[in-house]
């Protein structure tokens, strides 16, 4: 007994002990495993402050812990459509590019410039208001959507590339018994259905929500999930599914690390990228109940820096926003190392700069639309 | 003279013979066991395999290694977590079971009336669902907020993990304090202890076996509560169930998270048995 309040009262002790710091708090909410630790060490170490990163696993989960008034996050990592909705309720400070002397020296990849327009674009329609999503976000990294398939399954990436939408909705255009998969984010799967349909994935009519419902039920898709997709096609019990380009490259990597090289991959499973496609960004953004705004700009600051940029996408693995961080990262194709070499071919092929893909990010739609959407899902579902 | 009727059988008062479903049923139970045991145990084993599996792909069992261990003091988010998590439920498994000894003597020597009206109130944090608990808590931590600003974070996790394991403590030390010679503390005062000095010296160790497993009850829930906790924590404060939560969402899992839940099943384990011990040489003693 007496043993046991003796260590517990040292558990005690030593973490108040560690937890004893001087140094000024960052504090960050952040995706899980969304960046490299190296970074957050050097930035440490160039400033003398402590960063401090919570982790939360989606964007209506970043709105909800700002809006409690509960935390105080000098930084949060949103994606597009959440920005808006926070730009519109208030809950961002306007950034100062004064504090930001990097931002001079760096280019936006042409895919983030695309999607901040489109930003604005439907943040007028909504709204009738413009507003310029840069005075108030940062890139931190973006990327497309795409359909990752079985290369085992004969006939499927010739499929895919001739159809493109089609092929992932209609059956008739793939070979028989393909197995689809779908994300289980029902705004997702409207949005995919609605670039087969070639409509707006923004609107909500009851038209293009019977166009989808119909569309889905036609694929008749056998797995709805996420983090599962990827890796049931990986290892042969799904053929297709809508995913993020970056987990499609999150299991690359792992498969490369193991030996393999980027050909022998793809001829197991690859991703193939629609010419229109749903792309998404996160952003570096600070709200307003963050209790050090300067300490959050020095941070931004550091992250327009393409090496330090650079060295965060090596571990986070989707597209990095600036021009400067890919030439750095393709400069790695002559690399000795394998792995370096593998991963600038990766970008090259994935996320080029010359690509002319367009990419649509989702907006913020209303409650009683987003209701439908999921009544509609719900239905091809059940 | 002999009975001229017939001699009645079981059946004839009503008794049915069901002994042939007997082989069935044991098949059943058996069989249901099985299915219990693979449901409940399976998944602690695979974990445990994965976590010594070098490959990151969890399809593919590539050789065996330790360095997802190793990982675990290497990983500075998952080590700020498992520290957190740790102080937690270590203050507040010490202020819970101090706190909850002396309220339980306290209860215990109330009235009768009143004892068993505070032990209704004493149980409905434990009845409670664990989501209304941690809004509910969220919303008074609220108003303590206009006062001190800093509040949530280890605060109020603090405070909110000791709200659902003081019950618990309060809960399993009351009985042995029944099992006590009511007449103990009169007697220590007689040979001329002074009342504080009696319960310190002579009831606490006399129930020191409720008082420690509501530790060890009050620990295990400390540390594996996720809803309360999610509600409760401030900027920077995750605990480990939090992090894994948050982690879940866009990426995989590192694998040293498999590890540091299999040291954590092991360490449960081996204190579990520890216990069982200890109580059977104390039984042993008795005799």
């Amino acid at each position: 007994m007496k043993k046991l309040v003796i260590t517990m009262f040292a558990i005690v002790a030593i973490t108040l002990l560690v937890a004893c710091d001087q140094r000024q708090v960052l504090r960050i909410l952040n995706w899980g495993e969304y960046i490299n630790d190296d970074v957050v060490a050097a930035f440490e170490d160039a400033t003398g402050y402590r960063v401090s990163i919570d982790v939360t696993d989606s964007n209506e989960s970043f709105y909800a812990k700002i809006k409690s008034g509960t935390t105080a996050y000098d930084i949060v990592i949103p994606s597009d459509y959440m920005v808006e909705r926070m730009v519109d309720e208030d809950m961002l400070v306007k950034l100062d590019y004064t504090k930001l002397p990097n931002h001079a020296n760096v280019t936006y990849m042409e895919g983030v410039n695309d999607i901040f327009e489109a930003m604005t674009a439907t943040t007028l329609t909504r709204t009738g208001k413009t507003v310029d999503y840069t005075d108030y976000a940062v890139p931190y990294f973006w990327g497309s959507f795409g359909i990752i398939y079985n290369n085992r399954v004969e006939g499927l990436k010739t499929a895919l590339e001739t159809h493109g939408w089609s092929a992932f909705f209609d059956p008739s255009l793939t070979p028989a018994n393909v197995r689809r998969g779908m994300y289980d984010v029902p705004q997702y799967a409207y949005a995919a259905a609605s670039f087969y349909l070639e409509q707006d994935i923004n609107t909500v009519t009851t038209a293009s929500l019977n166009a989808a419902e119909e569309a889905i039920l036609q694929a008749n898709f056998v797995e709805w999930a996420d983090d599962l997709l990827k890796r049931n096609v990986e290892s042969n019990n799904l053929d297709m599914a809508f995913v993020y380009t970056g987990d499609y490259l999150d299991r690359l990597y792992i498969q490369l690390e193991d030996g393999k090289t980027l050909e022998e991959v793809q001829a197991i499973f690859d991703i193939y990228i629609p010419e229109t496609t749903m792309g998404f960004m996160d952003n570096l953004v600070i709200p307003t109940t963050s209790k050090s705004v300067d300490m959050a700009h020095e941070f931004i600051n550091f992250l327009l820096d393409p090496e330090v940029v650079a060295l965060n996408s090596e571990v986070v693995g989707y597209a990095t926003a600036l021009v400067e961080a890919y030439d750095l990262i393709v400069a790695n194709l002559d690399s000795e190392d394998e792995w370096y070499h593998n991963w600038a071919l990766a970008n090259l092929t994935y996320y080029n700069k010359n690509a002319t893909n367009v990419l649509v990010p989702l907006t913020t739609l209303s409650a009683a639309n987003i209701d439908k959407i999921n009544t509609m899902v719900d239905n091809v579902r059940s | 003279m002999t009975n001229q009727y017939e001699k009645a059988k079981v059946s004839d008062y009503g008794y049915k013979d069901y002994s042939f479903l007997k082989p069935i049923l044991k098949v059943f139970s058996v069989l249901f066991a099985i299915t219990m045991i693979i449901f409940l145990y399976l998944p602690i084993i695979v974990i445990a395999i994965q976590s010594v599996n070098s490959s990151k792909n969890t399809s593919i069992f590539d050789s065996f290694t330790f360095e997802w261990y190793l990982n675990i003091f290497s990983e500075p988010d998952l080590l700020n977590a498992i520290s957190n998590t740790f102080l937690v439920s270590a203050i507040a498994t010490t202020i819970a079971t101090v706190l909850g000894t002396i309220f339980a003597i306290g209860i215990y020597n109330l009235p009768k009336k009143a004892r068993s009206r505070i032990m209704f109130l004493n149980n409905v944090p434990i009845l409670n669902a664990d989501i209304v608990t941690g809004f509910s808590l969220m919303i008074m931590f609220r108003f303590l907020m206009i006062i001190f600003p800093e509040i949530f974070g280890l605060t109020t996790l603090v405070l909110a993990h000791l709200f659902f394991t003081l019950p618990y403590v309060i809960l399993s030390v009351i009985p042995k304090l029944k099992e006590l010679d009511p007449n103990l503390i009169d007697a220590a005062q007689d040979l001329g202890i002074k009342p504080m000095k009696a319960i310190h010296l002579v009831i606490v160790p006399a129930v020191k076996a409720g008082i420690f497993s509501g530790m060890i009850l009050a620990l295990t829930m400390s540390i594996d509560d996720f809803v309360i906790s999610f509600f409760t924590t401030g900027a920077g404060y995750d605990n480990l169930s939090i992090w894994i939560y948050g982690v879940l969402g866009r990426r995989n899992l590192t694998p040293s998270v498999y590890a540091f839940s299999t040291l954590l099943t092991l360490f449960t384990l081996i204190s579990l048995i520890t216990v069982q011990i200890l109580q059977r040489k104390r039984k042993g003693k008795k005799k």
